[in-house]
């Protein structure tokens, strides 16, 4: 043979990384988690113990918020959580404190997924489906979307977030520094590496408030001391939060364009693998009762989208996802394409089924969990 | 075999993962990182705790993090640079994990290119196995793009000269 030293070198890698058990370690993902333990440090590395599963992966997948909670806070602006029914005793106290009492809950969660997406007429060679299982040891988590723009874009996106208990391992590894934000102590977590991560920032309290945007602090100074509210939920259902989240008087242009809403303990998310090779991942639609749009608008902006008659938002920054909700309290994804357009053309061609025709449509194994 | 239009291609891969849960991201990367690694420092078993350790960094940051993708790459290359470093000495490529329909005439480039400096060995790898510009392999290796060409020259002068 008289190939070339490149060209050796292309198929022999070629022929090496074929070679390669690519196969995922089932106890990376599957263990119930609390900490993540080096492998490549241990001396035993058959297993890994992962500390995080994928309940707590989705736990932390939002992440975000802060909030205040000040003496003198003004109530509510009206309209600005439509959430929020009626208001008892507003409270003030201190930055991260459950201040308000209301009534009622915010929009009841689903209790569980029940649509879930197939593409095409019959599952592919490269096509798959698989199970999540999240939000099953996760703190109690209230999520919301503050943002700019109007019905066509969404703009400057600052995700609110409310949990019970702080995860510092999440954020051990960036950079930490004390500020003060309105008179109110808070941390802001950013990363040294000038990696794209998103900076946040934490005000402790109960519950603890995460806002995490391009510039949560700006926003936060631009805005009032108490923008954002711990609102107590007077008699929350068993499994979900005890608190939700209020906001006051928002900076110019901005407004509350994803309720506060909560993912819901023990539910699962359904995803669907197209057309992967041997050399490509294929693309990728979720179904899912977290609004992914939450945390995306934090990462670019979004811009409206048909889905077959529904709204959907397209993130218009590389990898292009989009997301729609089919069903109040459902949410769509589509992500993993190489333009835009396709991940337009992969949404528009999920049809949703229950979960026994999208089981024997992708011969799903039932969940272990 | 990843082209540059391909998935693997770490440019088109930024942003995707935020549309899917950490789960859908750790399945759809970890193929192809595992099979870089394996291919960055030549022991299957070793690539496979070094690629779930990145794995492990990117869940914690995960929602933090604009872009995983990029994020893993980098993260998957530095554990594979940083442990050769700790071992102070280069991989050695494991014959013992020769496919068995590898030619035979093969094999020595493969022993001959765990023999290479790791940053010689790595550009070698990202352009003749994922088929990665200079550019994309400067970013993924964290290095001067001007730095690409003068290591994939000694690195492929060095196989030719261990392969005469």
């Amino acid at each position: 043979m008289n190939a070339t030293l490149e060209e050796q070198l292309t198929e022999v890698l070629a022929r090496r990384a074929a070679a390669v058990d690519v196969s995922p370690d089932p106890g990376f993902l599957a263990a119930p988690m609390a900490t993540v333990v080096p492998l490549a440090s241990r001396p035993d590395r058959p297993v890994l113990k992962v500390v995080a599963g994928v309940a707590a992966a989705v736990a932390l997948i939002g992440g975000l918020v802060a909030l205040t909670h000040r003496p003198g806070a003004r109530p509510p602006t009206p309209g600005a959580d439509a959430s929020v029914t009626t208001v008892v005793q507003p409270q003030t106290t201190d930055v991260g404190a459950s201040v308000t009492t209301i009534v009622q809950p915010p929009t009841a969660p689903l209790a569980a997924l029940t649509l879930f997406p197939v593409v095409g007429d019959q599952a592919g060679a490269g096509d798959h489906g698989m199970y999540s299982m999240i939000a099953a040891e996760n703190p109690a988590k209230v999520t919301a979307l503050l943002a700019k723009g109007d019905d066509r874009t969404i703009t400057d996106g600052i995700a609110v977030m409310a949990v019970d208990s702080f995860d510092g391992h999440e954020f051990e590894l960036s950079t930490k520094q004390e500020i003060t934000i309105h008179g109110v102590a808070a941390t802001l977590y950013s990363d040294p590496t000038g990696s794209p991560v998103i900076p946040t920032v934490v005000l402790q309290g109960s519950p603890i408030i995460e806002v995490t945007g391009l510039d949560p602090v700006a926003f936060l100074e631009l805005a009032g001391p108490d923008v954002i509210r711990a609102l107590q939920v007077a008699s929350p259902q068993p499994g979900h939060a005890a608190f939700t989240l209020g906001f006051g008087l928002l900076p110019e242009g901005y407004r509350v364009v994803v309720a506060p809403f909560e993912m819901p303990r023990g539910s699962i998310e359904a995803t669907v693998v197209v057309g992967a090779t041997e050399s490509s991942d294929g693309t990728f639609v979720g179904s899912s009762l977290f609004n992914g749009m939450a945390r995306a608008a934090t990462a670019g902006d979004l811009v409206a989208v048909d889905i077959n008659g529904v709204t959907g938002w397209q993130l218009q920054s590389p990898g292009n996802p989009v997301f729609w909700e089919p069903l109040p309290g459902m949410f769509l994804s589509v992500g993993g394409t190489s333009t835009p357009e396709e991940a337009l053309t992969v949404a528009r061609a999920a049809r949703l089924v229950d979960e026994t025709t999208w089981r024997a449509f992708y011969d799903v194994p039932a969940p272990e969990f | 075999m990843a082209t540059r239009s391909d998935p693997h291609s770490p440019v088109r891969r930024q942003g995707m993962a935020r549309a899917g849960s950490f789960e859908s991201f750790y399945v759809r990367e970890l193929p192809m990182q595992l099979r870089r690694a394996t291919l960055l420092v030549g022991d299957e078993q070793l690539a496979r705790d070094l690629v779930h350790d990145a794995f492990a960094d990117v869940f914690q940051r995960w929602g933090r993090l604009r872009d995983p993708g990029p994020y893993l790459n980098v993260a998957v290359v530095n554990r594979c640079r940083d442990h050769g470093r700790k071992s102070a000495r280069r991989s050695r490529l494991d014959a013992t994990q020769r496919p068995p329909d590898q030619p035979p005439h093969l094999d020595p480039l493969w022993d001959a290119l765990g023999t290479l400096p790791f940053h010689h060995r790595a550009v070698l790898v990202l352009r003749f196995y994922q088929q990665l510009t200079d550019r994309e392999i400067a970013e993924t290796l964290g290095c001067r793009i001007g730095s690409v060409g003068p290591w994939m020259q000694r690195g492929l002068r060095q196989l030719r000269k261990d392969l005469s």
